[in-house]
């Protein structure tokens, strides 16, 4: 009779210790689907903001693309238009050396009384003074020959004066009225500086001419 | 006490710490239960965090290679206008003179 109580007792601490372990088991499932299903919930509300995310991306994509070839094609056109513009500087500084060496020949003295007659027409005539550097003052120029000059082209009576001042250039002339109140300025820095945009034009023409 | 009373005894007994093992069962239960409860939040938004990351991470992922595709690809344009330089280059060197004499020319004429 004993050892049925016992197999009786035993049998109500295994059902009863079965029916624990299933139940934890059942909470421990349910506990991680719960889980889960927030994973999943996170998951597919991350995937719309995601999804929008990429979608900007594709915009910001060509964007991109166009920016870089934007950049590129203007860094190549200025790499072309930096050496056509280095180019052209060349040609001016070779001119301004050129003029240099012009102004220690033996030529220089017909330009020089052409900028004089030049300035003076362009003042209109009258008493004018001209003004000279420190080397040109030693050259045998005829300033009544070029009055002369400049009297027929400007029909007034012209006279020239050549002034004590001495001006700084490597050559041309300054040319002004009496009072100073006009000046004609020849030097060949005033002719390349006035020219400037006229002359690289007429040298890019050369330059590049196809 | 008789036997069968004995009998009844232990069998109550049984049924006791039956009841009892039930009822630590069920403690843990609502505990397993509370527990996942307080970790929804946290499970919830290290999820979130993480996908938005892993798009964000792809995103620009897609632009670097975006960028630097198009750089490759415009390579060729660069190259393109260094030849072009070269061009002028031989050209002018032939043409240097012609236009340094002409505007020689405009000047002292």
């Amino acid at each position: 009779m004993e050892s049925e109580m016992h197999g009786i007792v035993d049998r109500i601490l295994y059902d009863s210790r079965k029916k624990a372990k299933s139940i934890i088991k059942e909470a421990r499932k349910s506990a991680d689907m719960m889980l889960e299903k927030q994973k999943e919930s996170a998951r597919q509300k991350a995937g719309e903001k995601v999804s929008s995310m990429l979608k900007k991306t594709e915009s910001e994509v060509a964007t991109i693309r166009g920016t870089v070839f934007t950049d590129v094609r203007r860094k190549a056109s200025w790499t072309v238009l930096y050496e056509k513009e280095r180019l052209v500087t060349h040609v001016l500084d070779e001119v301004k050396t050129k003029l240099e060496a012009l102004s220690q020949s033996k030529k220089y003295i017909s330009i020089l009384e052409t900028f004089i007659v030049d300035a003076g027409t362009v003042l209109g005539g009258g008493t004018l003074e001209v003004l000279l550097n420190k080397r040109d003052l030693t050259l045998p120029l005829k300033p009544n020959v070029l009055a002369k000059a400049i009297t027929e082209k400007t029909g007034k009576t012209t006279q020239l004066k050549l002034s004590k001042q001495k001006i700084e250039t490597f050559g041309g002339v300054v040319v002004k009225t009496v009072d100073g109140k006009i000046v004609a300025d020849n030097t060949f820095e005033a002719i390349l500086k006035r020219r400037e945009k006229e002359l690289r034009f007429k040298t890019a023409r050369i330059l590049f001419r196809d | 006490m008789s036997t069968l009373l004995k009998v009844l005894v232990k069998i109550m007994e049984g049924e006791s710490e039956g009841r009892r093992i039930l009822e630590d069962a069920n403690d843990q239960t609502e505990k397993i239960k509370r527990e996942a409860q307080e970790k929804t939040e946290e499970v919830y938004k290290k999820e979130y965090e993480e996908a938005i990351a892993e798009g964000e991470r792809k995103s620009m992922e897609l632009k670097k290679k975006a960028r630097e595709n198009a750089e490759r690809e415009a390579e060729s344009i660069l190259r393109h206008a260094e030849e072009q330089v070269k061009e002028i280059q031989a050209k002018t060197r032939e043409r240097f003179d012609e236009a340094v004499n002409a505007i020689l020319g405009e000047i002292i004429s």
